[in-house]
């Protein structure tokens, strides 16, 4: 059995008389360590699969699985457990908390969790040892993005859920934030998960899924990923 | 803050309106116990004699007893006649006792001295050394003696000074005193030394009333039903004990007319209490509900970090609950003190008022503390629940609006006629009906608190123009012996001066003009 694994997924949403299944029929495997992109226009299915996987939604039927545990069968209690512990998240427009400076958003996240990174160290990781008083809104985005990279590493958790993380980044600052989450999967062998729009990105991934319709219609394994340093787009 | 605010001010107003009227009877109690207020007025047919005296005492709930001299005659002050009501005692008075507020109390030795009391309704303003004459017609009193009639001098002196000035806890309303010489209004009130009296023959000093108090007055509120009650058994016992008229403290004009006006506060502290509650509630509300859609992306990533939604509330309880206490430790101080004084200075339009006395009614600071503090828990949790019941997944994008209904009024025919900004505005108010309802609420409560508010303020001071316009309709009273009250002459006169008589009481007629 794999480290992640999805069944059957699907998700449906009722608006009005129509049904809209977000995700539909969903099966997927990752293993541990593993650097995956997800990818596929908008509309996908891409966010709905990441959320029921991080705990952040349930599903309508089928099975999820994260390191034997049925995340599927949870409770609302349960889940806030899950991502607690196991989960960090890093979001398209970063989601730190504006009155609270990179180092205090970074503990925010800690204070809660059981065997949690040291923030400080953490952030020296991503290159921020020195901006670690400044707000988010007296740094630029790539570096917001960085500081919620920390704040999702610190939690030490099982598996990295990032939806389009270089989404509101430039070229440049994209590709250094991919970097270090390359790094970080490298290094510490947690499990990375990249949604994407950007089919080039593919190229960096151990394993890549295309979506569409609410389905996974392709999956492709790389047995000798690119660098990011490499890529062009 | 807004919070703090509305809570301040709705548990500060109702903490005030709730101690106002007990301040009120508090501050007069003490001013009463102070200045040993009479329980009783004894008057009398004909003059008390000592065995009056010997019975009133032996009277087993009766505490002092105090005989005095009290006569209404005219006196011509500057070239004018007036109405003077004289009380005279050997001794300065230790039932209803006077507070000298100018100039200097008496000697007791010099006959000519007198003391007046601080005017009030439309008195005529006595002024140190002020020389008062008793008029040639007020000089003498005609007695009863032998089956025939004589007449014999009231005073030894027919002169006086005002020595000084002096407040009497039995005067003290903006009612005029009535009396039966002259134009029936007292003009002036003045306490003499028994010397300026004239001894009467056989009988010496006469004593034409006697005030007494009662033992355990001072364990009972003034102004209260508890009074009443008590009062009510000593006054039998002192009707039984003798042949006299027994006029406790409600046939005083001062006394009667605050008692009244004291409870009108708290009738309208009942009323008010669900009104705060309610606009407090709202206020508390919305702007907490504000605060949780404000906050609607910070909580999503509280969830999404593995915050509980329970952590996540409290964060808004204790934001709640900090902003209920801070409202509460303002609003106790402030009720207790800023409202029951504005109320008190209030009631000084009509009223003579002794000094202040606070009150603190803990059961009802506690009372309000804690629905204060339980609705706000409880408005705080009904604000975050519908976020919290969201999925972190959804609460992370913003607020799904809901489906743009169409609203009735675009079903009228002039809908289309209206111009673009109209239509969209009017959506708007109707779509969001809580924000638009809550709003509409909160200013109207407000609105209506501040109107009531003013509007008490307004009908305290109004009681004196109701009393005299609306209540007091009657032109005049014609104080009559009881004889005279069934003669032709009397119904001629009023026939003859357009007056119709509406009540008769005994000694009195109360007429109408019919012009
Ligand atoms: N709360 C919701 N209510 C109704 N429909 C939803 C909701 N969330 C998502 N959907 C629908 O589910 C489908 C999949 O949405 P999802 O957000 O997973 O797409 P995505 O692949 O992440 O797209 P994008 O690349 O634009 O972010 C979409 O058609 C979307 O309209
Ligand atoms: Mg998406």
């Amino acid at each position: 059995m794999s480290f992640i694994e999805l069944k059957k997924v699907r998700k449906t949403y009722i608006m009005g008389d129509n049904k809209i299944h977000a995700a539909d029929g969903v099966n997927l495997s990752i293993e541990k360590g593993e650097f995956c992109v997800v990818v596929g226009p908008s509309g996908a299915g891409k966010t709905t699969v990441l959320n029921v996987l991080g705990g952040m939604d349930t599903v309508t039927s089928g099975r999820v699985v994260l390191d034997g545990k049925v995340i599927s069968k949870m409770n609302a209690k349960q889940l806030t457990e899950y991502r607690r512990h196991d989960v960090g998240f890093v979001f398209q427009f970063y989601n730190l908390v504006q009155n609270l400076t990179a180092l205090e958003n970074v503990e925010l996240a800690v204070e809660i969790c059981k065997k949690p990174l040291d923030p400080k160290e953490t952030l020296r990781l991503v290159g921020l040892g020195d901006r670690m008083k400044n707000f988010p809104a007296q740094l630029s985005g790539g570096e917001q993005q960085r500081v919620s990279i920390a704040r999702a590493i610190a939690k030490n958790p099982k598996i990295l859920l990032c939806d389009e993380p270089t989404g509101a980044l430039d070229f440049t600052t994209g590709k250094s934030v991919l970097a270090l989450l390359q790094k970080v999967c490298r290094e510490t062998g947690k499990t990375v998960i990249i949604i994407t729009h950007n089919q080039e990105l593919t190229k960096m991934a151990d394993r890549v899924f295309g979506m569409r319709n609410g389905k996974v219609i392709y999956e492709a394994v790389n047995d000798n990923p690119t660098p990011v340093e490499e890529l062009v787009w | 803050m807004a919070i703090a605010g509305i809570i301040a001010l709705g548990v500060a107003f109702l903490i005030g309106l709730t101690v106002s009227t007990p301040d009120i009877k508090k501050s007069f109690t003490e001013y009463f116990i102070q200045s040993n207020l009479a329980d009783f007025s004894l008057r009398s047919e004909s003059a008390f004699s000592e065995e009056d005296l010997e019975r009133i005492n032996g009277v087993d709930e009766v505490e002092d007893v105090l005989p005095l001299f009290s006569y209404d005659v005219t006196c011509e002050v500057k070239g004018k006649e007036y109405n003077v009501r004289f009380y005279a005692t050997d001794e300065a008075p230790n039932i209803n006792k006077l507070t000298l507020e100018s100039g200097e109390m008496l000697d007791y030795e010099t006959a000519s001295q007198v003391v007046a009391i601080t005017p009030f309704a439309s008195m005529e303003v006595p002024e140190l050394g002020d020389k008062l004459v008793v008029t040639e017609d007020s000089r003498n009193l005609t007695v009863e003696m032998f089956g025939r009639e004589f007449s014999v001098p009231l005073f030894d002196t027919y002169e006086f000074e005002i020595m000084g000035t002096a407040t009497s806890p039995s005067y003290y309303s903006f009612f005029d005193e009535t009396c039966l010489i002259g134009d029936g209004k007292v003009d002036y009130i003045l306490f003499a030394d028994l010397s300026a009296i004239a001894d009467i023959p056989t009988i010496g000093k006469m004593t034409t009333e006697v005030w007494v108090t009662a033992e355990d007055t001072a364990k009972y509120t003034a102004l209260t039903q508890d009074y009443d009650k008590y009062i009510r058994g000593v006054e039998e016992d002192l009707n039984d004990a003798g042949d006299w008229y027994v006029l406790n403290r409600k046939t005083n004009l001062s006394y009667y007319s605050l008692s009244m006006n004291a409870d009108k506060v708290a009738n309208v502290a009942t009323v008010f209490p669900i009104f705060f509650i309610a606009v407090a509630a709202l206020v508390a509300f919305s702007t907490i509900v504000r605060m949780v859609d404000e906050d609607r992306s910070q909580i999503g990533t509280l969830r999404s970090l593995g915050y509980s939604g329970s952590a996540i509330a409290s964060k808004y309880i204790f934001y709640g609950l900090s902003a209920c206490i801070l409202g509460l430790l303002l609003a106790v101080p402030l009720g207790l003190t800023i409202l029951p004084i504005v109320i008190w200075n209030a009631y000084g339009s009509m009223y003579t008022l002794p000094a202040f006395h606070f009150t603190a009614d803990f059961a009802m600071i506690g009372i309000c503390s804690a629905v204060s503090i339980v609705a706000t828990l409880l408005v705080t949790i009904i604000a975050c629940a519908s976020s919290l019941k969201e999925t972190p997944a959804s609460i992370l994008q913003p607020r799904a609006p809901k489906p743009g209904k169409r609203i009735l009024l675009e079903r009228l025919p002039f809908w289309g006629l209206l111009p673009f900004k109209h239509k969209a505005s009017l959506r708007n108010v109707f779509r969001f009906k809580r924000n638009f309802l809550m709003t509409v609420l909160a200013v109207a409560g407000c609105g209506a608190l501040i109107i009531a508010g003013m509007g008490m303020l307004n009908s305290v001071a109004a009681v004196t123009d109701l009393q005299f316009n609306e209540i007091y309709s009657y032109d005049l009273t014609i104080g009559v012996s009881s004889d005279y009250a069934e003669s032709a002459e009397l119904s001629e006169f009023l026939s003859d001066k357009k007056y119709m008589e509406v009540r008769k009481e005994r000694g009195s007629i109360i007429v109408v003009n019919l012009n």
